[in-house]
């Protein structure tokens, strides 16, 4: 369908020639029949396609660094069992790793710290924060008693998490074959008319404060799964907020990240295109191209609860948003609980059974 | 979920009370008596009396013994006549009518009996003629009430050898087929249930979108073309339908055995 002269069918790839009998392009393998200005329309379309090819254009504007004055109202701690590094002001001790558990020393040096564009601060509090955890794991019948232990969930704290955060202009453009059909039938035969489409979506849209973690300790889908955090309530960042709070230090840069927010706003932007496909019995996507423009990243601190739980040799993190309250967090199996309550589930399970098809046959 | 899945099992439970509450009655009520005796060969009390020892037989081992005698009913062929007045008449218990049809023909002075389904399964061809020459000795010396009884001992007798009376009832609620489908139900909802507890403890997931960071009412669509290309039409023939919608009595194919002797 690319040249003015050469068609090829969409039904079976074959070459189109125009059939002077009928005034209409016609392909002589599989004889369907096409209006005139179907391909000439098509080619139009492409033309006009408003994005031909992926793009992403972001500036990447260079942060500051935390003046000498700043730097020497923080303290940095760094745990060895897992390298895990925190900040915070001089008011505040921290005596564990938010990440293991285990001891933290304290270092002097405070250098070369980028300094966040903006903070987000905690609304709610560590009692609050528990209130959340257990009504997290209320209800869990598979769950291993450790994680009740009241002892356990004191320990959990709160962290700055460092995240780039993307603003971005978005032009997308996609292509679709779709379908209507419509079935009928007289006394002799079942009819079905099956009308093909090509369609054609350009569109542009505007995304604003895509959140990405920039810390390698913390998983993506863990802090994923707590969004969505709200922007509004930002503030420009200030040590005073770190008073009573550890913040972790990034260490992937905005540029290692964009990748990421880059996956994101090109699946929310062919969503949105194929929402605006309607009518149609089936819609199946041919090609898609999305371009951004005006990207631009800041680097902010969230709140987030986390509590570690370490069980049968494995870490189990849970985090909640210190902003809105959502609460994650995978929780293990217990095999003797699941034991136990497939074998009940089961044995109730065949007495009811037993009883519905003894009544099956007594009733056929 | 939790209380849907209670109720619904407890409802089940409920429901099934009623089959195993009252003891399982295999007799279907629609017949009034398992002797037939046209040919008067009985008074009223010898007539009560076998018929009373026919159902105790037939509702204990779930197999229904009857017997017909008719004075002179034009039969040609007796065996066939004794198939055919079984299978008319809805005789035999269960879907597939498991029972045993004696008939005597006075006029001819012949007697035939016709076993169907699982009855001719326990009644092979030597237990037929074993019963057959049980009674005909009788029958000749015209003692019927003695040939009746008879037939109803010698029934019992094989019956009994083939199956215990309490199998009749339990077989049918314990059968393999009803264990095998109640334990795999049994699994199904133990699976179900425990995936369902699973699911519970799971709660992080990746966001594959930024929906939540498009800005509200930015979208401006720069195109929106839906260009027809083409139109296909199938058409099928409809299926004839050469099945007749009548009416008419089904009995599963069983087996089936007869045999027949003059007296």
């Amino acid at each position: 369908m690319s040249s003015l002269h050469e068609y090829i069918c969409p039904n079976c790839d074959g070459k189109i020639q125009f059939n002077a009998s009928s005034q209409k392009l016609k392909c002589p393998f599989c004889d369907t029949e096409f209006e005139p200005d179907a391909f000439s329309s098509v080619d139009e379309a492409i033309s006009e396609e408003a994005v031909k090819s992926d793009s992403f254009d972001w500036n990447r504007d260079a942060a500051d660094e935390f003046s000498q004055n700043e730097a020497d109202g923080l303290i940095s701690y760094l745990c060895n069992t897992c390298s895990g590094e925190i900040v915070t002001d001089t008011t505040t001790a921290a005596t564990s790793c938010p990440y293991c558990g285990n001891p933290v020393i304290m270092q002097k040096m405070l250098s070369g710290l980028l300094k966040p564009n903006c903070i987000i601060p905690f609304k709610l509090d560590k009692k609050q924060a528990i209130e959340a955890y257990n009504r997290h794991i209320t209800g869990k019948k598979l769950l291993p008693s450790v994680f009740k232990d009241k002892n356990h969930i004191d320990e959990i704290k709160g962290i700055y998490v460092p995240f780039w955060i993307y603003d971005a202009s978005v032009s997308g453009s996609a292509q679709y074959k779709a379908t209507t059909v419509r079935r009928w039938s007289d006394s002799n035969y079942n009819y079905t008319k099956t009308d093909h489409y090509q369609v054609f979506r350009s569109g542009n849209m505007q995304f604003a404060k895509i959140p990405a973690d920039g810390s390698q300790k913390m998983p993506d889908d863990l802090m994923e799964s707590i969004e969505p955090f709200n922007f509004s309530e930002a503030v420009d960042f200030s040590t005073a907020y770190l008073s009573g709070y550890f913040a972790d230090k990034y260490d992937i840069s905005a540029e290692d990240r964009i990748v990421r927010a880059n996956e994101r706003i090109r699946k929310s932007t062919t969503d949105t295109l194929m929402s605006t496909v309607s009518g149609y019995s089936t819609v199946v996507p041919t090609a898609s191209n999305v371009s951004m423009t005006d990207g631009k990243s800041l680097y902010a601190l969230y709140p987030v609860w986390l509590l570690n739980t370490t069980y049968n040799n494995e870490k189990y993190t849970f985090a909640m948003n210190g902003q809105t309250g959502k609460f994650v967090g995978n929780l293990p199996v217990d095999k003797g609980k699941l034991k136990k309550y497939f074998a009940i589930s089961s044995l109730i399970g065949t007495l009811a059974g037993f009883a519905a098809t003894v009544l099956f046959n007594l009733f056929t | 979920m939790k209380k849907l899945l209670l109720s619904l099992l407890t409802l089940l439970l409920i429901l099934s009370l009623p089959v195993v509450a009252f003891a399982y009655d295999y007799s279907d009520g629609a017949r009034d008596a398992l002797l037939v005796d046209s040919a008067d060969l009985l008074s009223d009390e010898d007539e009560d009396y076998i018929n009373k020892r026919l159902e105790e037989i037939s509702d204990s081992y779930g197999c229904e013994i009857a017997i017909l005698t008719v004075k002179s009913s034009g039969i040609s062929e007796i065996q066939d006549y004794a198939e055919d007045y079984y299978k008319e008449n809805g005789y035999g218990y269960g879907s597939s009518g498991s029972g045993i049809l004696m008939v005597i023909d006075m006029a001819k002075k012949e007697s035939a009996i016709y076993a169907n389904d699982a009855a001719a399964d326990i009644f092979d061809d030597d237990d037929l003629e074993n019963l057959k020459q049980s009674y005909l000795s009788y029958l000749t010396d015209k003692e019927y009430k003695e040939a009746l009884t008879e037939f109803c001992e010698s029934c019992e007798s094989i019956l009994a050898d083939n199956s215990s009376p309490s199998d009749g009832i339990l077989s049918e609620i314990f059968s393999i087929k009803n264990i095998i489908t109640a334990v795999i139900i049994g699994l199904a909802v133990g699976f179900i249930y425990t995936a369902y507890l699973k699911s519970r403890l799971k709660s992080v997931k990746a966001q594959s979108s930024a929906s939540d960071y498009m800005v509200a009412g930015s979208l401006q669509m720069t195109q929106q073309r839906d260009i027809f290309m083409y139109s296909n039409v199938k058409k099928t023939p409809k299926p004839k339908n050469n099945f007749s919608s009548g009416k008419g009595s089904s009995r599963s194919s069983g087996g089936s055995r007869s045999t027949k002797g003059s007296f």
